[in-house]
């Protein structure tokens, strides 16, 4: 009877994992499908959905990039000072926030903003039958309601990393001002010989693959919604749990193959 | 007797039970029939496998003397471009306006130019009383108003066949039987056929040409209305007296 139970639940896991899988590479397929067509999207929905992402979560990720910043920046000040070696504070800053804090930090803020909205939305149209209602109108809702979401994401994304990268240096700069007296050319010039452009692309890289996760964990958990309004709230739970645990393997993944 | 749709020994099931068993019924053009029964009796299942939502675990569904193939893409887009559905709750997209909403399946499916679009958009939005709630969005509109916008989207690609899951379901009875009005007009003027699932005796009465009564998942009648109305079968009693 245990067996049967365990068994069960690893067919029920690996159903999910093909099922994720058929989303993600259905995805790929519309994106290209709409690049090459452009059609099968309503006029004007991805204009929405970027807004929606990019200028929606603008105001969070600057604020905790910045929080981070100022954070990371005091407790690092604090031992660098016991060594006499401030100044390395732009160094850490830099190349900690540009390579990782950042993309990590907007990936789950992402997941908890942008994830909860898609899964609860996607969610609801199901149990509305908005979903079924689309399809029976000839619309395929994969592509209808994820592409727009998809595209929006990769373009709301470079946006809020340039944006997170430069208010949590400008974090740093500020607590290595006040507490170190470092002046802010120093600060900069001593941060460029660590940082460079590919830093900071890696950095929009990872930060991209965690949006495209994000995005398709959500959809993913919208889609197979069950249970009517109940439903609902455990598939947006689930959802932001499945993207920033996605993020985090993800993340580990990169530092392996990249450092 | 022209026949628009046949269902031939459908069997339909999920969850490991038996929800259809063994049906056999046909549409008639230009009609309305009514899928009556008891809750839970799979009238909504047969709507629902008709439409491609659930698969058949036996049996074939005809459309136009062809079998329709669910799982062939193409034939698929071509039957949906003949038929509409009025779903329980009206389904329209929350997220944009009646006239969106409507219009949607002409944006969607085919290169309609706007001006095109727009005239007969609020032709069919005159049609079921709503033109000056255009600009409105779902929840700004009544229950009533919500399945009469989503029938208006039903009908906006003049389809062939239009299936309406309980459509007088949550209505008070004015509404409900403005509802009905609706419906024969869309026979009577539009030429339209009809399917309708309900419960609702009162709208039976009023609108239907034939009737498929079903008990667990079978069929207990199939024919014209007024022959069901005559029948002396016990379980067809029993519904019309409730």
């Amino acid at each position: 009877m245990i067996s049967e139970k365990i068994a069960d639940n690893i067919f029920e896991k690996v159903r999910e994992i093909r099922q994720y899988m058929i989303l993600l590479t259905d995805e790929i397929f519309y994106l290209f499908q709409y690049i090459f067509n452009r059609k099968g999207i309503y006029p004007g929905e991805i204009v929405k959905q970027f807004f929606f992402m990019a200028y929606g979560s603008f105001p969070i990720v600057t604020l905790i990039s910045f929080l981070v910043g100022i954070t990371i920046s005091i407790t690092t000040i604090q031992q660098l000072q016991l060594f006499g070696a401030d100044i390395y504070l732009a160094d850490i800053v830099g190349y900690g926030l540009i390579r990782e804090l950042v993309p990590l930090m907007t990936g789950i803020i992402l997941a908890g903003k942008i994830g909860a909205s898609v899964t609860a939305e996607i969610a609801s149209m199901k149990v509305l039958e908005e979903v079924d209602a689309l399809k029976v109108m000839g619309v395929i809702p994969e592509k209808y309601l994820m592409v727009p979401r998809i595209i929006g994401i990769i373009f709301a994304i470079p946006f809020l990393v340039a944006i997170a990268d430069f208010i949590g240096i400008l974090g740093g700069i500020i607590v290595g001002k006040i507490i170190a007296g470092i002046p802010v050319i120093v600060f900069y010039n001593e941060m460029l010989t660590v940082v460079g452009i590919e830093d900071f692309l890696i950095g929009m890289l990872k930060t991209l693959v965690f949006g495209l996760i994000i995005v398709i964990s959500s959809g993913y958990k919208g889609f197979t919604v069950s249970m009517g309004a109940q439903g609902v709230g455990k598939a947006t739970t689930e959802s932001v749990v499945l993207s920033i645990s996605l993020i985090i393997i993800i993340d580990c993944i990169f530092a392996l193959l990249l450092y | 007797m022209n026949k628009l749709l046949k269902l031939k020994n459908l069997s339909v099931g999920y969850n490991r039970e038996i929800v259809l068993k063994n049906l056999n019924f046909f549409i008639e053009k230009k009609k309305i029939t009514v899928i009556l029964g008891k809750s839970g009796s799979g009238k909504s299942t047969i709507l629902k496998t008709i439409i491609g939502l659930i698969p058949s675990i036996t049996g074939e569904i005809v459309f136009f003397d062809k079998i329709i193939d669910y799982y062939s893409e193409k034939e698929l887009s071509k039957f949906y471009n003949k038929i509409g559905v009025l779903f329980q709750n009206g389904a329209l997209l929350n997220s944009m306006n009646l006239f969106d909403n409507i219009a949607l399946p002409m944006r969607m499916r085919f290169e309609y130019e706007e001006q095109e679009i727009k005239e007969r958009v609020s032709t069919k939005l005159d049609q079921v009383g709503l033109l000056k709630f255009a600009e409105k969005y779902p929840a700004e509109l009544s229950g009533g108003m919500k399945k009469r916008g989503a029938l208006a989207r039903a009908m906006i690609l003049e389809p062939e066949l239009i299936l309406c899951d309980e459509p007088s379901a949550g209505l008070d009875p004015v509404t409900a039987s403005e509802l009905d009005d609706l419906m024969k007009k869309m026979r009577d003027e539009l030429g339209a056929t009809l399917i309708v699932v309900t419960h609702e005796l009162r709208s039976i009465n009023t609108i239907a040409d034939n009737a498929l009564v079903l008990n667990e998942g079978k069929a207990e009648f199939f024919g014209k209305y007024d022959d069901m109305k005559n029948s002396n079968n016990e379980f067809i009693n029993k519904f019309l007296r409730s």
